[in-house]
């Protein structure tokens, strides 16, 4: 009988078994599609452009000048465990989260790496993964939901190319799509009639006579499905969303906390939707593609205490609001950077990609807080202990999620593929509760 | 390769066939009519079987904006729709038919539809600009009336980088989309071949036999020498510097075919080029023909044009016809679409309440298709536009739309493929919408609201209103509280119909 913890998730992983240790693996073996769990909700933080390990989770103060940076480490709440100095506030919440210190991954590039650590496949003309967001959503979308269960903020979605879509639902099709809120100092996009109410009433009735009279005559899935996202669309227009992503009545006070930035606003509408109970909320950062340059240093900063102050101040109010244990939120890039610092003398000191060892960390409810998974050497130039790599860190948030990571969905060419691709993928024990 | 030593009878042979083959190329071109009556033909025995009558043919206005938007990718301008409207010469059918295919517009559709399968809105590559040289490439020579496999092979053997945009950058554009042998597989498989054959470079593929690992390397080996950057082949070079993990070396070979002993000096793409877009390669004249029925009717003789499992084709009888009437053609593609236009199947009656889904499937009557976000882009443009931009224009217009309304030349168009972002963008932005200021340039102000009433609905609608639509419309505008407020209003109102996004 295996007696170590790992030992035994492991054994209880491969089958159902009497006896199991929290209430989702007792579920595993089952073909139900919805799993239980507390997290009622998953909020990504994407940090795009790829922060420095060393530079924000996985600080080296005693390594020497090329590989240290210019920045301290401090102590956090938790004994033992220090971050950069530019995550102050964060560092005030280490309790409620698990760093992982020991992600591995292979694809450097931007687009092809966010691709792949959102949807856990290698980005190919067909078929179009969907992102996890748009599984999770799917997955844990409310039954009679009047809310869209997928919300996108922030330029994250927008890659170089402008195109959203890359995060989104995939071959799953476009009913999973996210609505997108690209800055969220401006609420909901087209959402305002371009006539007054009576007038855009008035227009309505007619526009609807219009469509009657057609449809005694022609009966199509293309003409319903018109006629329903227009409904939808209508509705969108005068339903909760829309007040709930403005942010014009805010007081000063609660948008100073989160920070007056783009993404401070983000994650202020994330806490609003997590109020609803949204299953999957995505706010972007972007800019953390620091390579030798006069200011990387000076940005990697910036970016940071944005971060930092975003995303303690959602922490905060969650757990003040009893919400936090309800949440998982993801903070992550798609992939670190070089341990030693590049462009002395020349562009400026900065930081090439780097996939071999990076961090991200996962906060909130459905996990076990205050520690760290995971070890890089004395440089963070390499994994020393615990290598993670990305089937099992999806596999990990599936598994807090509450959705059945082995499960396979069927794309549209009929082939069956597993919601993580990798059979071996394990969710870290020491972290989900 | 060296030739094998020919006796006399196989000497003689091979001449009798070049002379049929040049007898062939010197006859009298092949007959839409003809190729239009046997698509009929292979139709209607189907409807026969089924015990399926097929509905009547579609009125004028109906085949009007149908035809416009299936050719041209938009509506016809006012004049022209009043026009056709209003002729009554029996052969205006075919005529119509005739100048959309003789039109830059149609050219610049099919460019447009090109450059954005090379380049689609969300390429992992910078787009915008390859898209448009992609487009203008194509457009110039659908213009110039290149047969398909001619267009094909120049692309695919493109040297040298041109300056500026268009036509010689195309080359360049298209190996800057597929840099690396395995991209330039899956590329020229998905494009030209109608197969999607990606999985094949690690496990022989699932679904077709005809497709396994060795043949997708085999078909790699083709670029081995080529380098994307400077369009030229080394022949020192014995594999290109990126490939991926999956990549083998194994014999060059076309699909289906034998391994090849090519000399060392030996250009490859152009031995690609000749057997890939010719009469040999059984997929080419295919996936072409698969996809200019898409074009027309909204969905495929296969069930998806990069589909490799032949046993859902509805009318196997009918694709085999003209893919060979296509190869025979020597890849006529104004022939094709016009064999296509001129049958009845293509001119029935849209789908009505009556027609259920599995009529449709046989070609009962046309089904009703949304309008894509490229045809809904050129027609907003085009509505009230006195001067029509040139293509690098509308490429980069195009681009903000696509982000809402996603665009994929090769998606069933059957299906609505918008969600609510771009439902909203419809209904409510002043870009998209036609506003009082721009609702001046659709009337006449000294004309009367019924007059009035009237253009608008052959402007936006492609046709006329009925009595009982005028006298609504009418009584709306004097009820408004301005007229040109009230002429926004039905704008509004007809181009956020169903009627309006619909192709029946």
């Amino acid at each position: 009988m295996n007696t170590t913890r790992r030992g035994f998730l492991t054994s209880l992983m491969a089958g159902p078994l009497a006896g199991s240790m929290s209430g989702w693996l007792e579920q595993a073996g089952a073909a139900e599609t919805h799993l239980p769990s507390k997290v009622k909700s998953v909020v990504l933080l994407f940090m795009a452009g790829g922060p420095a390990q060393t530079d924000t989770l996985d600080p080296k103060p005693e390594a020497p000048d090329r590989y240290r940076g210019p920045f301290g480490a401090i102590e956090t709440s938790v004994p033992g465990i220090r971050i950069c100095e530019h995550f102050p506030r964060f560092a005030a919440c280490l309790k409620h989260a698990a760093i992982i210190r020991s992600l591995h991954s292979r694809q450097a590039d931007h687009i092809l790496g966010r691709f792949l650590v959102h949807t856990g496949y290698e980005k190919r003309i067909s078929p179009e993964h969907p992102s996890f967001g748009a599984i999770i959503a799917k997955e844990r979308a409310k039954e009679n939901k009047s809310l869209p269960q997928f919300v996108s903020i922030g330029p994250v979605g927008r890659d170089t190319t402008g195109n959203y879509r890359a995060f989104g639902p995939g071959f799953l099709g476009i009913e999973y799509d996210p609505l997108v809120i690209p800055d969220p100092s401006k609420g909901l996009p087209n959402a305002q009639a371009l006539v007054s109410g009576d007038r855009f009433t008035r227009r309505l009735d007619l526009l609807q006579e219009m469509d009657q009279r057609l449809g005694e005559r022609v009966d199509s899935s293309a003409s319903r499905d018109l006629g329903k996202l227009r409904r939808e669309a209508l509705a969108l227009m005068q339903s909760e969303i829309r007040p709930l992503v403005d942010l014009t009545t805010v007081p000063l006070a609660t948008l100073e906390k989160y920070g007056t930035t783009d993404f401070g606003r983000g994650c202020l509408l994330a806490r609003r939707l997590v109020e609803k109970e949204i299953p999957f909320i995505e706010v972007g950062l972007h800019g953390w593609d620091t390579h030798p340059h006069e200011d990387s240093f000076a940005r990697s900063k910036r970016l940071t205490l944005e971060s930092d102050q975003g995303m303690a101040a959602l922490i905060d109010d969650l757990d003040q609001r009893g919400l936090l244990q309800q949440t998982l939120i993801i903070w992550m890039g798609e992939f670190g950077r070089t341990p030693h610092i590049e462009g002395f003398g020349g562009k400026g000191p900065g930081r090439n990609h780097f996939t071999q060892a990076w961090c991200s960390a996962l906060i909130g409810g459905g996990i076990r807080g205050g520690q760290v998974v995971g070890r890089t050497d004395d440089k963070a130039a390499a994994i020393a202990d615990r290598t993670i790599s990305l089937h099992d860190f999806l596999a990990t948030i599936h598994a807090i999620a509450g959705v059945d990571f082995r499960k396979e969905i069927t794309d549209p060419n009929g082939r069956p593929l597993r919601i993580v691709e990798d059979k071996k993928a394990q969710p870290m024990e020491e972290v989900v509760l | 390769m060296s030739p094998p030593i020919l006796s006399c009878t196989t000497r003689l042979i091979t001449a009798l066939t070049v002379l049929v083959l040049v007898n062939r190329a010197s006859a009298a071109p092949p007959d839409a009519s003809t190729l239009a009556q046997k698509i009929d033909e292979v139709i209607e025995a189907r409807l026969a079987t089924a015990k399926v009558p097929p509905a009547p043919q579609a009125g004028d206005a109906e085949f009007l904006r149908r035809i416009w938007l299936d050719l041209a990718g938009t509506v016809p301008p006012y004049a022209r729709s009043l026009a056709f409207l209003q002729n009554s010469d029996a052969r205006k059918r075919e005529a119509l038919i005739d100048e959309l295919l003789a039109s830059e517009s149609f050219a610049n559709y099919l460019g447009l539809q090109w450059g954005y399968r090379v380049y689609p809105p969300d390429a992992d590559v910078q787009n915008v600009e390859g898209r448009r040289d992609m487009a203008l490439g194509f457009a110039e020579d659908f213009r110039a009336g290149l047969s398909w496999d001619e267009m094909i092979q120049k692309l695919l053997t493109a040297s040298g980088r041109g300056k500026g945009q268009g036509l010689d950058n195309r080359g360049h554009r298209f190996y800057e989309r597929f840099r690396t042998p395995d991209q330039q597989v899956d590329g020229v498989g998905r494009l030209f071949l109608g197969l999607s054959v990606q999985c094949a470079q690690c496990h022989n593929h699932p679904f077709d036999p005809a497709i396994k690992r060795d043949d997708y390397w085999g078909l790699a080996g083709f670029f081995f020498k080529f380098n994307a950057q400077n369009l030229q082949e080394d022949p020192k070079q014995q594999k290109p510097k990126e490939l991926p993990t999956t990549a083998r070396m194994v014999a060059v070979k076309w699909l289906g075919g034998e391994p090849l002993e090519l000399a060392v000096e030996a250009p490859r793409r152009p031995l690609l080029a000749e057997w890939l877009a010719s009469r040999r390669n059984p997929y080419f004249a295919r996936a072409f023909v698969n996809r200019v029925w898409m074009q027309m009717f909204g969905r495929g003789l296969l069930p998806h044009p990069n589909d490799v499992k032949s046993g859902e084709v509805t009318h196997p009888e009918l694709l085999q016809l003209l893919t060979d009437a296509f190869t025979d053609s020597d890849f006529d593609v104004r022939f094709l679409f016009r064999a296509i236009a001129l049958s009845q199947a293509y001119q029935r009656l849209g789908q009505t309440r009556e027609t259920s889904a599995r009529a449709v499937d046989l070609y009962v009557s046309m089904p009703v298709r949304p309008l894509t976000a490229l045809q809904l882009s050129e027609v907003l443009q085009d509505i009230g536009a006195r001067r029509k931009p040139g293509i690098p224009d509308r490429v980069f217009q195009q681009a903000e739309l696509m982000r809402e309304i996603p665009y994929d030349p090769d998606a069933l168009s059957t299906r609505v493929h918008f969600g609510l972002s771009g439902m909203l963008l419809m209904l409510n932005s002043d870009k998209l919408n036609i506003t009082e200021r721009d609702v001046e340039r659709l009337i006449q102000p000294k004309d009367s609201p019924a007059a009035n009433v009237e253009r608008l609905f052959v402007t936006l609608l492609t046709r006329l209103p009925t009595p009982q639509e005028k006298e609504r419309w009418v009584e709306h505008i004097s009820q408004a509280g301005t007229p040109r407020a009230g002429y926004a209003d039905v704008a509004w109102i007809l181009t956020n119909s169903t009627e309006f996004l619909t192709n029946r």
